[in-house]
């Protein structure tokens, strides 16, 4: 597929591909992603959807292809230039919150901002309370992620890719470690909080129910796009 | 929040890994600046026995055996220094005073005894009286003798009491503690100069040898401009010839000199074990450390971090560790230093500054000299030793965070 260098698309692939070792993880994908739509990528485990995930974040190197977000090639990027897109345009959601431990929910939320000048520290502070309340979390800014549970952290991690205001959320299975009821919490926030400032959602789950509720879904088998 | 904040917090999270780093950073600081501190003191032992006796140079001149060993003689390396000599090494070029001394032995048929006569003066007299332990101080007048304190205890000498000298009485005016005080130039009896000129002048052993006149000295303590030493000690040298003994910080050296060397090096490579072990502590602990973050320095990197600024976030804490290390180290040391005061240290005279008749086992005298030193830590010391230890956290942040990393992602999906 030939990609569109305009900017109506938030997310685009260009032929990526990825080995480890002999195993062929991800083979030609090319996909496009509109701007604020909520895009899923489904698939086994294994699929390489989460790989794919990776790539499109810059946290993982394909060994081809391209990626552009809102039209920027983000592998044509040095280290401050990639840094800044994502502190600027991505924000992440991980299956497993990946909070820094030795941090409060406030602090945690703030993190991505500790070298960002856009705002005032205050202003920083204000938001980041004020995502914590969207969140529910903001009786419980001072506690730290030990003392909180998996979803209560989940809803911390969606304040702190929030913070921000990112164009774009990539979000890794953020309801596969919790249970039923706080996954569909969990999820219902995260759609909600992006819908409310136009973020374009791309998540990737193995949970068809979830999948459903997406604008888009994107089905990844044995690292290609199935048609 | 600063990045100073997420420091500070990161350092108490991690509370067990920050005390081992601040502990061994702190413990090597500590060490290096003992160990270095001691073997400096130990280098600067070889001034003090010069220092005490308030002389740089101390000059003889080496003679001849008397025919027979009885009455008052002078020993081997204190032969009658010529007066020209005198006045010449008086005039040299950097020389501050000469105080003349008069060293003598005393045989059979009396005990045996060591004699020294003495000028007045800060060398001199003045020097003996301040290490007076009891009785009175003497004059260049006076008719009376100063005694060790050691020679007095082992023959039950008082002050006020008489000594038998040649054919003489001498009224004991005072004790002095000539030990402790370091003394160069021993003797059992202390005596103004004139006195001891007019004991020589009438032993027939003395006179058999030397023309020894009423003026004349065997001893000469020099006191002269340290930037001078070396120039002095070799016209010294030059003037007496041959048979020229002259003592002076120099030739402790060259005797101290292995001594020294084992000191000052042994403390070197004991201050670089402790620095290498703890270098390697450190480097094992960050790294360790580093390993145990890589998941949270992938999210960093997720969140928007360079991969810069992750870096210098671990350097920063290592180096706050290294600071806090280092200082508490060097403190301590000082402290220590300050609790011990100083070290004692025994060094063995060369034989011309103590000469005993070696040939009578009862009249040997100490040849050593107990030199009490202050244990100083120097500013240098203590800014090397600082710098080093946050060399050492400096660089093993900087080498633990150089090693290769697994791609974030990986630490970070979810498959």
């Amino acid at each position: 597929m030939k990609v569109n260098d305009m900017t109506d698309f938030a997310i685009q692939t260009e032929d990526l591909a990825i080995s480890y070792g002999a195993v062929e993880v991800i083979r030609g994908v090319s996909i496009e992603v509109p701007k604020g739509q909520f895009s899923a990528i489904v698939g086994k485990s294994g699929s390489g959807k989460s790989t794919l995930l990776g790539i499109i974040s810059g946290l993982e190197n394909p060994d081809k292809g391209r990626v552009l977000l809102n039209g920027t090639d983000i592998f044509a990027l040095d280290d401050n230039g990639m840094a800044e897109a994502r502190r600027r345009q991505i924000g992440i959601v991980f299956q497993s919150f990946n909070l820094v431990p030795s941090l409060s929910a406030l602090e945690n939320v703030l993190l991505p901002v500790v070298f960002d000048d856009k705002m005032s520290k205050p202003d920083y502070e204000a938001r980041a309370h004020d995502l914590l309340s969207q969140v529910g979390m903001n009786d419980r800014a001072s506690h730290r992620p030990g003392a909180l549970s998996g979803g209560e952290q989940q809803r911390v991690a969606i304040a702190r890719a929030m913070i921000n205001q990112p164009t774009i959320l990539l979000a890794d299975e953020p309801t596969g470690n919790l249970d039923e009821t706080t996954a569909a919490g969990v999820l219902d926030l995260l759609t909600g909080l992006c819908r409310d400032i136009g973020t374009t959602l791309l998540m990737v789950t193995h949970d068809m129910d979830i999948a459903a509720k997406a604008d888009r879904i994107i089905e990844i088998k044995n690292g290609k796009v199935e048609q | 929040m600063k990045r100073t904040h997420y420091l500070k917090r990161e350092l108490g999270f991690r509370r067990g890994r920050s005390i081992a780093t601040l502990l061994s950073i702190g413990v090597s600081a500590l060490a290096a600046v003992l160990l270095i501190s001691i073997a400096t003191t130990y280098s600067k032992a070889v001034q003090a026995p010069m220092k005490s006796v308030g002389a740089d140079i101390v000059a003889q001149l080496s003679g001849d055996i008397p025919k027979a060993l009885e009455g008052l003689v002078f020993p081997h390396p204190n032969a009658l220094l010529p007066a020209e000599s005198v006045s010449k090494i008086t005039a040299l070029p950097g020389v501050v005073s000469v105080t003349r001394g008069v060293y003598l032995w005393e045989l059979q048929p009396n005990p045996y005894k060591s004699i020294l006569g003495i000028d007045g003066g800060a060398a001199g007299l003045d020097n003996l009286n301040a290490n007076l332990v009891a009785g009175a101080a003497i004059t260049p007048e006076s008719n009376a003798i100063l005694i060790d304190s050691d020679y007095a205890a082992k023959n039950g000498l008082a002050v006020g009491g008489a000594l038998l000298i040649g054919d003489q009485d001498f009224e004991i005016s005072g004790i002095v503690d000539a030990a402790t005080g370091g003394k160069v130039i021993r003797a059992n009896v202390y005596m103004p100069i004139g006195l001891a000129q007019e004991l020589a002048v009438n032993a027939p052993r003395v006179q058999e040898l030397y023309p020894f006149g009423p003026n004349d000295a065997n001893m000469l303590l020099i006191k002269v401009d340290s930037r001078d030493l070396r120039t002095v000690v070799e016209a010294i040298r030059t003037e007496l010839g041959k048979k020229a003994v002259v003592s002076s910080g120099l030739s402790f050296q060259e005797t101290l000199d292995s001594v020294l060397f084992l000191s000052e090096k042994i403390g070197l490579i004991l201050a670089l074990v402790v620095g290498l072990f703890a270098t390697a502590f450190v480097l094992r602990a960050t790294a360790s450390a580093v390993n145990e973050r890589q998941r949270e320095m992938a999210v960093l990197e997720a969140i928007g971090w360079t991969r810069h600024q992750i870096k210098w976030q671990v350097i920063l804490e290592n180096t706050v560790l290294a600071v806090l290390g280092s200082v508490g180290g060097i403190l301590l040391a000082v402290v220590i230093a300050r609790l011990m005061g100083g070290i004692e240290i025994s060094i063995d005279l060369p034989w011309d500054l103590s000469s005993t008749p070696h040939f009578l086992p009862d009249a040997k005298l100490d040849r050593t000299a107990i030199v009490n030193l202050p244990l100083e830590i120097s500013p240098s010391l203590m800014a090397v030793a600082g710098l080093g230890g946050i060399a050492v956290g400096l660089l093993s942040a900087i080498i633990a965070t150089s090693l290769k990393r697994p791609q974030p992602w990986a630490l970070l999906c979810s498959e």
